[in-house]
């Protein structure tokens, strides 16, 4: 009951664009008040406490990381990179914006990061190449929910937080199934733009193959800085992003020579800024999820699975049904913290492996991502190319049915998920 | 009024920044000392963690002052009664701040003799940073409402396109 009210007064705030940190953080008050359960001091200590994470710092290195490497240049330089080995052939500017995604991704943990960054490059350049500006604009937000999924991934290590999963363990498994969703989206390509008329390049001074190829070497060893050290046991994830930074600033200041001082500055505090309005969703939804607990929500969920089915199909089945629309209206960050301690046990009772279920779990939401009503990179693709949300949602329709055929297959076949770690030794 | 309130952004974004830079630093510097001298330092992992809590705290409320908070974002910019429910929200908002804010004083003020694990710091200065960000952030609301209420929303300092 207690449970029912505070739901539906989150739902209300939500409603009225009452930020989502704090509308949670306001439903978990009035949980811990109506129940009797908390006051003010032991809120603002599980506040701190829900922040005071070593794991946690591994969130603003990996921003800081990608935003450091988009002000230094590297997408031209990934785009032309993908755009001599695939430009030429039919369709070819639309495999490059999926290999720029995924290379990207080796990069960037952040889905809405990469959106913004590689849409004002992609889109334009598509465009100016006969391509539609909502095919553009779809393939690019499809293409960039692999980000979280390859390593680094800011959605992993804010996931490993209830659970205490191992993030080095998950940042293996979302390899392949990152590597899967951009064959999926390759083969649609090759479907959809089968009669695109191929037409010379000529938008912009070509380089040589072997310079392209150059340029873009420095950027392709960061992703196996931070894979190599995972997985050597030379640095933890969070270690891995303090490198990954100071790799970065090698890059962009003393390589690249591409970043001044002033936009360092601004690059630091941008980061520091976009870390901050996620930490206090952190932060609020571990008080959220501590009410639950208290509440005894967790156990109650898994008896309520058991009571529908005793099949892991059929209960995978329904979460991936339920989170899709979770993840149309929630951002990513608050539906891990809150549903994720609520379906995992139910998981783990279903005999599903945690690292397996984590890896569907993020699939699931980043397609959340691309959902309306509230998606956030639809809103950012719609900003940045001024086509409307309806416009591209429209240009997205057969790339949800890519993702949904993806996140089946992913949901299904384990063994894409547990390979990689477990040769990794990362696992048993 | 004005120049004190753009003195104390530029405060808050130079934290913002060194705190960032110091996180940076310690981290790749563990990992340099791990590596090649096989000795850990005792405390960059406690001070970087203290300085991320200090990054969110206090990038909460400069994110108020630039409309940065992540939520949804549907209803008409322009519309009257749209600005009378957002700024309904937006003073739970500041009940919510009020309430942790005093929440964190009292925290801090039982914690002066309590040492953090590594650094020996007493626990109410990292504690500290709660009040005076949710003060901070308080102020920083009241504003958003007031210009909502005068409909003059629209002048946001730094405002984010979505």
């Amino acid at each position: 009951m207690n449970t029912a009210i505070v739901i539906l007064l989150l739902v209300v705030l939500l409603a009225i664009e009452t930020p989502i940190a704090f509308a949670v953080g306001l439903c978990a008050l009035a949980g811990l008040l109506i129940t009797d359960l908390g006051n003010a001091q032991i809120a603002a200590q599980r506040l701190f406490a829900g922040m005071n994470s070593y794991g946690l710092l591994a969130l603003p290195l990996f921003i800081l990381a990608g935003n450091l490497l988009v002000a230094g240049g590297i997408i031209q330089r990934l785009v032309d990179f993908a755009d001599v080995i695939v430009g030429r052939i039919r369709g070819g500017l639309a495999y490059v914006n999926i290999i720029a995604n995924l290379m990207m991704a080796g990069v960037s943990g952040s889905a809405t990061a990469d959106t913004a960054a590689l849409g004002s490059v992609m889109v334009p350049m598509m465009k100016a190449r006969r391509y539609s500006v909502d095919f553009a604009a779809a393939l690019t937000v499809s293409g960039a929910i692999i980000a979280p999924i390859i390593p680094p991934s800011l959605v992993m290590v804010i996931y490993a937080i209830p659970t205490r999963l191992s993030i080095g363990a998950m940042f293996f498994a979302g390899i392949l199934p990152g590597i899967l969703i951009a064959l999926l989206l390759a083969a649609y390509v090759a479907y959809a733009c089968r009669n695109h008329p191929l037409v010379e390049v000529a938008d912009r001074p070509k380089r040589s193959f072997a310079r392209s190829c150059l340029d873009a070497v420095p950027v392709l060893i960061a992703p196996v800085i931070i894979v190599g050290g995972v997985r050597g046991g030379v640095f933890t994830a969070t270690e891995a992003a303090a490198v990954l930074c100071v790799y970065a600033l090698f890059l962009t200041c003393l390589l690249y020579r591409s970043v001044g001082p002033k936009q360092l500055f601004h690059v630091f505090q941008e980061s520091a800024l976009t870390t901050a309005t996620v930490m206090i969703v952190v932060g609020t939804a571990s008080l959220f999820a501590w009410f639950l607990a208290i509440e005894d929500i967790p156990r109650a969920a898994s008896a309520l699975f058991l009571s529908l089915t005793d099949n892991p199909f059929v209960f995978l089945l329904i979460v991936n049904v339920f989170l899709l629309f979770v993840g149309a209206f929630l951002d990513t960050v608050p539906a891990i913290l809150i549903f994720v301690p609520i379906l995992q046990p139910a998981a783990v009772q279903f005999g599903i492996d945690p690292i397996h279920f984590s890896i569907v779990v993020i699939v699931n939401l980043m397609i959340g991502l691309n959902t309306p009503p509230v998606g956030t990179n639809l809103f950012v693709i719609s900003s940045i190319t001024g086509r409307s949300m309806a416009a591209i949602t429209k240009a997205l329709m057969p790339l949800y049915v890519v993702k949904l055929i993806a996140l089946a297959l992913i949901t299904y076949i384990p063994f894409l998920s547990l390979w990689l770690p477990r040769m990794a030794g990362l696992m048993r | 009024m004005r120049s004190l309130a753009a003195w104390l952004h530029g405060l808050v974004d130079l934290l913002l920044v060194l705190s960032l830079a110091v996180i940076t630093s310690v981290l790749a510097l563990q990992v340099m000392f791990r590596y090649f001298l096989h000795a850990a330092l005792p405390w960059p992992e406690e001070l970087a963690q203290f300085l991320l809590i200090l990054i969110s705290f206090l990038g909460m409320y400069r994110a108020f002052g630039r409309n940065q908070h992540i939520g949804m974002n549907w209803m008409p910019e322009r519309s009257r009664s749209a600005h009378m429910v957002k700024a309904a929200g937006l003073l739970l908002v500041a009940v919510f701040l009020v309430y942790i804010g005093f929440g964190g004083w009292k925290l801090a003020m039982s914690a002066w003799h309590q040492p953090s694990t590594a650094l020996r710091l007493p626990m109410a200065i990292p504690y500290l940073i709660v009040p005076l960000s949710c003060l901070l952030s308080v102020l920083a609301v009241l504003d958003r409402i007031r210009r909502l209420l005068s409909g003059q929303s629209g002048a946001l300092e730094g405002e984010q396109a979505r």
